[in-house]
């Protein structure tokens, strides 16, 4: 009941003039880009960042938010009509959405089918953050720096692990990324370190100048072998809001896949690394478990409802982790969390108790956000094939653009510009090597959080290391230092059968 | 095997050699443990980087079994325009630069019609000088042309 009174304190944060705005705003260039093909969520929200620094930190993070949210959204349409997903939680949809498209002759209702269903899973995504983030936040009250040590070193890891076609780089890339976010100045003495005599690098590399180039730049360098590409089997038909309703036994079909994804999705989005994509995946799996009226694969209405939902959810669940615990659940958390911070808001268990207004408020603009989208995303239906259609060789110097503007506004210096340069040089190297850079960003983030604490254990425990797996005094840290190291020595494991494997192969019997 | 070193081996050998970096500075320079003191500088980054070395180890072993990466040329002419930008922009200015890569772009490169380049550079001005000089009042670089017109 009293998350419920504090839920109301957070909608009269929210329901102001410039919040409205700003969640509007923030809903309307989601969907834009989240619906264009190869940028995605994270991209979206790193290119778009800079535009919040004219707000306050509540209205930044509330447009933020619905930024976020409406991505999610907006990665259907393109899978639905093009067949090609606009973010990786939308490739499941595509399975079912694009057949109702086109072999059906359905674009629209499939379309309607998508929102409602995104609409249907974020409700219960938030609805389940209402109760579940305060919790969580109580939780971690217990944690003192040995927890926070362990809970952080699994986040990092698991993310890691979870993404990316090699566990081994993804760690590799969470180390690099500590080890990024140590140049500059130490955290604890604030004295400079690995500056290597450049007074630029002495006030460290600059979050959202790395994170545009190295997930913007990257990609638009990236889009180049595309520009010309034509997509074959688009929906080119003429879309109408009239046209694209659904029937009444369509929506009675909708729903119960909707609501089981919804709660299932919310579960997956509050564990590191998961995500949306997972929940998506999930959802899809789970449906198929279930009877649907059609086939999944052949445009059924389950199938969409089932990864919608579950992917909005999930985008609804990792704000749990992420206010309550400081924990962002991937690279897109990663971000909105370098935003928090950018304002000097330190999210963790503290943040529902010193800045309750705020943790309420953005909890609150969610809900803004979920129906202003679900309103937005049916009425743009109509103008969907023009904004699908724009050529991707037009789009390529409107996103170096941004890229080069956003860095500088958001440092006010050339060396910002050059950090975006040389940042997106890095990730489109280490993406066509196979590295995910959705590691390195989070690691970013988190590393100077991880420094403080580890370091506070470290002084408490005089230096004794086994304070971290210390069942008796410490058993939260025990636990989940038994799972960073699963994490670390699975790869190596893997590789020492595959090695003894290989060796027995070749070795000719006796 | 040096015949068989692709940028599949490069990452992993780049990773490795800036955790050899960071041990050495950690160690030499920044410190490691100060007895009362506790944890120094150098401590957090020197046990990363330690890691990192040997995940790059383990990285650099699995790497001999993939492909080699394709890396097109056409891919750099994005970089290579942004750098245009970057450099331009200390002598005639951030905006003017854009203006002129912008009609650069799709017109000599994209051998888009004028009809469209005046579309797109309309769109893209729109963005800059009305997103970020007039709403977010950003101050960008007149570059020394620029500064020498203004004084």
């Amino acid at each position: 009941m009293e998350n419920m009174q504090l839920l109301f304190g957070g909608f009269e944060t929210v329901f102001t003039l410039q919040n409205v705005s700003a969640c509007l705003l923030g809903a309307v260039l989601g969907l834009i880009v989240g619906a264009m093909p190869g940028i995605g969520s994270l991209a979206g929200v790193a290119l778009l960042l800079p535009l919040t620094y004219k707000f306050d930190a509540t209205t930044a993070i509330i447009m933020l938010g619905s930024l976020y949210y409406s991505n999610m959204y907006g990665g259907s349409f393109s899978a639905i009509l093009l067949n090609i997903p606009g973010d990786s939680p939308a490739i499941m949809t595509s399975l079912d959405g694009y057949p109702m498209a086109t072999t059906r002759g359905r674009p629209g209702q499939a379309l309607f089918t998508a929102n409602i269903a995104s609409f249907t899973g974020g409700t219960i995504g938030i609805l389940i953050l209402t109760f579940t983030g305060p919790a969580l936040a109580d939780l971690g009250l217990n944690f003192g720096p040995t927890e926070m040590t362990a809970l952080l070193l699994v986040a990092m890891t698991s993310i890691g692990w979870l993404v990316g076609e090699n566990p081994t780089k993804g760690v590799v890339l969470t180390l690099f990324g500590i080890l990024m976010a140590s140049i500059g100045m130490d955290t604890v003495t604030g004295s400079p370190r690995y500056d290597f005599g450049i007074l630029q690098l002495m006030g460290g590399i600059p979050f959202i100048p790395f994170v545009i180039g190295a997930v913007g730049f990257a990609q638009v360098i990236k889009l180049m072998e595309d520009r010309n590409k034509v997509t074959e089997g688009a929906v080119t038909q003429k879309l109408t809001i009239r046209g694209s309703l659904l029937t009444r036994h369509e929506v009675r079909r909708l729903l119960p896949p909707a609501f089981r994804s919804g709660v299932m999705g919310t579960f997956v989005g509050v564990l590191p690394g998961a995500g949306a994509t997972t929940g998506a995946f999930l959802g899809y799996a789970m449906q198929k478990t279930f009877k649907s009226e059609e086939p999944l694969g052949t445009g059924a209405v389950e199938g969409i409802a089932a990864c919608e939902a579950a992917n909005n959810a999930a985008a609804a669940g990792a704000f749990a982790p992420l206010l309550a615990l400081g924990i962002p659940g991937s690279g897109t958390g990663a971000v909105l969390l370098g935003g928090l911070m950018m304002w000097g808001l330190e999210p963790g268990p503290m943040l529902f108790t010193n800045h309750s207004d705020f943790a309420w408020g953005l909890i609150a603009s969610l809900y803004l956000a979920n129906l202003l989208t679900l309103a937005i995303a049916l009425c743009i239906i109509p103008f969907l094939i023009r904004i699908l259609s724009v050529p991707v060789k037009y789009m390529i110097p409107c996103i170096v653009t941004v890229c080069i503007v956003g860095s500088y506004s958001t440092s006010n210096s050339m060396y910002g510009v050059i950090v975006m340069f040389v940042s997106g040089i890095l990730g489109y190297l280490l993406d066509k090597n196979g590295y995910s850079t959705a590691p390195m960003l989070l690691a970013f983030v988190l590393a100077p959080l991880l420094e403080k604490n580890m370091r506070r254990a470290f002084t408490t425990s005089q230096g004794d290391p086994s304070v971290f797996v210390d069942f008796a005094n410490h058993p939260i840290s025990a636990v989940l230092m038994l799972i960073f190291f699963v994490i670390i020595c699975v790869p190596i494991v893997k590789l020492i059968i595959r090695k003894v494997k290989g060796s027995k192969n070749t070795t000719p019997a006796a | 095997m040096f015949k068989k070193i692709t940028s599949k081996q490069m990452t992993p050998i780049c990773t490795a050699l800036v955790a050899v970096v960071f041990i050495y500075l950690g160690l030499t320079k920044y410190g490691f443990w100060g007895g009362v003191k506790g944890p120094l500088p150098g401590f957090v980054p020197t046990i990363v980087a330690v890691g990192l070395l040997i995940m790059s180890v383990l990285a650099l072993l699995q790497s001999f079994k993939e492909e080699r990466g394709n890396f097109p040329a056409l891919n750099w002419m994005a970089a290579a325009g942004a750098l245009g930008v970057i450099l331009a922009t200390f002598v005639i200015g951030m905006i003017p630069s854009i203006a002129i890569y912008v009609i650069l772009w799709l017109k000599l490169f994209e051998k888009a019609s004028w009809k469209n380049t005046l579309i797109v550079w309309c769109i893209i001005m729109a963005i800059v000088v009305g997103v970020f000089v007039l709403w977010l009042a950003i101050p960008f670089p007149n570059g020394m042309i620029g500064d020498m017109i203004m004084g």
